[in-house]
């Protein structure tokens, strides 16, 4: 606000303070002189809204309860006595002080407290209810506030708007709101011109047509009804929301023309199915026959077409150009290929034997091609586990309505790709998990809030690669596991002895041993007999474990960790002297170089100095006792892991690689560092590293 | 402010000039030429509006109501030449554009609006 | 875009501040003192949108409202009631007698800005 409008203002409120003096006198002298009365009313009315305008506060706040008497007196509720003039006098004088505290000081504001007690006391006598005629209409400016939150989300709506006829005659311009909602997103208009008169019968500003829109926005509901703010009194308008993203129904192909009129009123279901001839299109059977106009038809064409075309949006963004394939198709090409493969060590086997070299060159090209294959092919089965992931969020809904509780479904690492199988094992043990989760782990929303929680509970999903398993994390924020009654639970079921010495974690994994239920109540949900030990035995089959930890009171964590033979990680390609190895791209943070003179600079310890933050690192080619001499110029490559970052130094940083992991087998699989193996373009071998590991034997190693 | 002038062209065609705006204030002024046009033994009424500098809703639902009555008395109510460019984004807004033919249009007749 | 506002308002303070915010986005702004002279204005000469208080000496806010709402030259144009929000019957009666929308006082430049766009369509 400029200082010359406040300075305006002063003028104008010290003019109008001067005139009201006079003003206040002569009422005195004139009680029953309603102009006079109209014009303090006035006064204060001005000097409140102005006061409140350019920042004059209490002003505004002191002058309200003059103006809430004056309006009183005005209606012939109050009469102008003595006493009310004298007062009056005493407010102008205050409201003349506060508006002049920046050059004349001394304002008494217990004065002023004392004057606003009184006003409100005469207006109380009046009627008790005329003090507080505060009429709460929302500011059309401020987003209504409604107690549900907006639907902060993309979705798409149909809108139907009906003006009143004679909208002109309160200088509203129907393409104005129709401009404002296009302005929330695209928009698809259509107007309904049926009920517009010929020009003999037509009223040229009257408004005939009414229309329909089909609207997608992510800025909610309400930003829709702010539109429409100054006109709701005056128009029929509907607004439903016909698509959205939380919706599992993502079948992009929408809903058919009939479906869509029937919803939209147009015509009735019966008549729809009278007419479902398989002959003309449904719309244009309907227009001949004058069940709807076209313009009808029309809208809906256009609602079907939008919303076809945003979930189609949806799923290219989702998913890149991708072929379908029967799964079992899939399932046959692995067993061709898993014959190849056993054919092949046979011709490799025979080649050896006959020491022709000529032949084992074909062999090894032979073995080479159909390791490739099987990779190939068995990767064509991999499939990110978001999938499975989204259908969980409506489970976790759907879920939280039944059981009247408040729960979020978070997830991360979605992009996380399994073998197809495993995903589908995978289904029923975390549907149940979870379904534990919400219905013993998160507690009422009452419960929370008495326990200083937030409301709304969360559930995690999390999923990652960890070498060469996937680990799958369900965390809750709920209310953790009670040690004791698993304890006692367990001495009943016959699983411990009373006096046994546990740690909390193995009292907490009783709970999945075969035969134990501490819910206390079946409860629909969980189901009956389907306990934590039919999860363990599902992920028990995959050759995975699962183990739960749990802090009473904040929540439990469930982890499951699957190995998989078979996995893609991103990974970066390192090498020291000849060898390659693998690194997760995930936790790869930099690349920086390492010279002689860094390494002298540290004095013996391995340490590197990246941006003033010193960065241990671990040399590979000592670790793994490389014989050669390392190249003048190193790399470090920066990771980060649980939270530290942590240098491996290598000879170079090769690049970017898509590894499909291997196992390393029985007889390597207790090697420290390594987790697993992929084969390269060339079909050399590069082993893939654990950093975890790594850093662990480099810390005990000091 | 609409100035509106008509000019025949053959015996059965009257051309409308329109310039100006075509807003509510000036509809009726239009509407009543209109009307006049239509009692008339005219058979094609064409609009000529490229000189006009600005059309609003009610401007836009004049135009449709001219060319429905025209179809329901078997006259042609049609645009001269091209229809002026800045129409069509009032048309869009207005959701005009995307009606092709109302109930009394008949088969055959272009929609005023394509 | 050359539209041209009328702001009837018998505070000087107000009046200035409201023409200086619309002249900063570019409108021409006509000031009036009272609905009177509002009206008198409003009979001579053609504006686009009209900004009144509900309060003001000699004809005030709803006065003006039915009196251009029955004049030839402004007929149509929108209206915008400012209004405080003690004042809410007034209101109601500011959109019976033909008010296109309102703001409450006290209200924020911006806010003044975005309703005049609103409904200027």
């Amino acid at each position: 606000m400029s200082d010359q409008h406040i300075e305006v203002f002063r003028e104008e409120a010290a003019e109008l303070l001067a005139s009201l003096e006079t003003a206040l006198l002569e009422l005195e002298e004139s009680p029953q002189d309603q102009e006079l009365v109209a014009q303090v009313f006035r006064a204060m009315h001005t000097i409140k809204g102005s006061g409140a305008m350019f920042g004059f506060d209490e002003v505004a706040e002191f002058t309200h309860e003059v103006e809430t008497v004056f309006d009183l007196v005005r209606k012939g509720e109050l009469p102008v006595t003595g006493n009310l003039v004298s007062q009056s006098l005493s407010a102008r004088d205050y409201i003349r002080s506060l508006l002049e505290e920046d050059t004349e000081g001394e304002v008494d504001r217990a004065q002023g407290q004392r004057l606003m007690e009184i006003f409100r006391s005469m207006a109380q006598e009046s009627s008790p209810k005329a003090a507080e005629q505060h009429d709460e209409t929302p500011d059309p400016l401020e987003p209504s506030a409604d107690a549900e939150q907006d639907l902060a989300g993309e979705a798409t709506y149909r809108i139907r708007l009906r003006l009143a006829e004679d909208i002109s005659l309160s200088g509203t311009r129907p393409e104005g709101l129709l401009r404002e909602l296009s302005e929330l997103g695209p928009c698809k208009v259509v107007a309904q011109p049926e009920l517009i008169p010929l020009l003999d019968t037509l009223v040229p500003e009257l408004c005939y047509v009414h229309w329909d829109i089909i609207l997608n926005t992510s800025r909610g509901i309400n930003a829709i009804k702010d539109v429409f703010i100054f006109v709701e009194d005056d128009a029929e308008i509907n607004i439903d929301v016909i698509d959205d993203n939380d919706s599992v129904d993502s079948d992009p192909s929408y809903k058919r023309i009939g479906e869509i009129l029937v919803e939209r009123g147009d015509i009735s279901q019966e008549e729809l199915d009278s007419i479902l001839a398989p002959a003309k299109p449904i719309g244009q059977k309907l227009v001949d026959m004058h069940k709807v106009t076209t313009g009808s038809v029309q809208a809906a064409l256009h609602e079907q077409e939008m919303v076809r075309e945003v979930r189609s949006q949806r799923k290219t963004k989702e998913s890149t150009s991708s072929v379908r394939v029967p799964a079992d198709r899939l399932d046959e090409l692995v067993n061709r290929v898993g014959e190849l493969v056993t054919v092949q060590a046979r011709l490799s086997q025979a080649a050896n034997m006959r020491n022709d070299n000529e032949l084992l060159a074909i062999a090894e090209e032979v073995e080479r091609l159909t390791a490739e294959l099987r990779d190939t092919s068995l990767n064509m089965r991999m499939l990110p586990i978001g999938t499975t992931f989204s259908k969980f969020k409506r489970l976790v809904r759907d879920l939280s309505n039944e059981l009247n509780k408040k729960v979020d479904l978070k997830t991360t690492g979605a992009e996380t790709e399994i073998d197809k199988t495993v995903i589908e094992k995978l289904n029923d043990p975390l549907v149940h998990l979870i379904r534990n989760s919400l219905d013993h782990g998160i507690e009422s929303p009452e419960t929370r809030q008495a326990a200083n929680k937030p409301a709304t509970g969360t559930v995690l999903l999390a999923a990652a690669h960890s070498g060469d398993s996937v680990e799958l994390i369900i965390k809750d924020d709920g209310k953790g596991l009670d040690r004791d009654a698993i304890f006692t639970k367990g001495v009943e079921r016959g699983l411990i002895t009373p006096d046994a010495q546990l740690s909390d974690t193995e009292v907490f994994n009783l709970i999945f041993a075969p035969g134990f239920s501490t819910a206390q109540q079946v409860t629909g949900i969980s189901g009956r007999g389907v306990g934590m030990d039919v999860v363990k035995r599902a992920i028990d089959n995959l050759r995975g474990n699962i183990c739960i930890d749990s802090q009473p009171g904040e929540g439990s964590t469930i982890t499951i960790r699957i190995p998989l033979t078979l996995a893609i990680v991103e990974s970066l390609l390192v090498s020291v002297d000849e060898d390659n190895y693998a690194l997760p791209l995930s936790i790869v943070e930099e690349c920086v170089e390492l010279s002689q003179e860094d390494i002298a600079r540290a004095h013996g310890r391995n340490l590197i100095n990246v941006r003033e933050q010193i960065v241990p690192y671990i040399p590979l080619r000592e670790e793994f006792d490389v014989p050669s001499e390392p190249p003048p110029l190193q790399q470090v490559v920066i990771t980060s892991v649980n939270g530290t970052q942590v240098g491996l130094v290598v000879d170079q940083v090769i690049g970017q690689h898509q590894s499909v992991i291997k196992s390393l087998g029985r007889v390597y699989r207790d090697v420290q560092g390594i987790s697993g193996a992929t084969i390269l373009g060339d079909g050399s071998v590069a082993l893939i590293l654990d950093i975890n590991h790594l850093a662990y034997r480099a810390e005990q190693a000091g | 402010m609409l100035n509106i002038a008509q000019e025949p062209a053959g015996e059965k065609t009257l051309i409308m000039h329109i310039e100006g705006e075509l807003t509510i204030e000036t509809v009726a002024e239009l509407r009543e030429s209109l009307l006049e046009a239509f009692a008339a033994p005219w058979k094609n009424i064409q609009i000529e509006a490229d000189n006009l500098s600005g059309i609003d809703f009610f401007g836009l639902q004049l135009l449709c109501a001219a060319h429905r009555t025209a179809a329901s008395k078997d006259k042609v109510f049609s645009w001269q030449s091209e229809r002026p460019g800045f129409l069509d984004e009032a048309m869009l807004t207005a959701g005009f554009t995307r009606h092709c033919g109302c109930s009394l249009c008949p088969p055959g007749q272009k929609c005023m609006w394509i | 875009m050359g539209k041209t506002i009328m702001t009837a308002d018998d505070s000087a303070s107000i009046r200035q501040m409201v023409s200086f915010t619309l002249k900063q986005n570019g409108y021409e702004v006509v000031e009036a003192v009272d609905g009177q002279d509002a009206l008198t204005k409003l009979n001579a000469k053609k504006v686009d949108l009209l900004l009144t208080d509900l309060n003001m000496p000699k004809l005030d806010g709803i006065g003006l409202i039915k009196g251009v709402r029955t004049s030839k030259l402004n007929k149509f144009i929108p209206i915008v009631m400012l209004t405080t929000e003690s004042q809410d019957s007034k209101k109601a009666e500011g959109k019976k007698a033909g008010a296109t929308g309102w703001i409450v006082k006290p209200f924020k430049p911006e806010q003044l800005v975005a309703v005049v766009k609103k409904v200027l369509g």
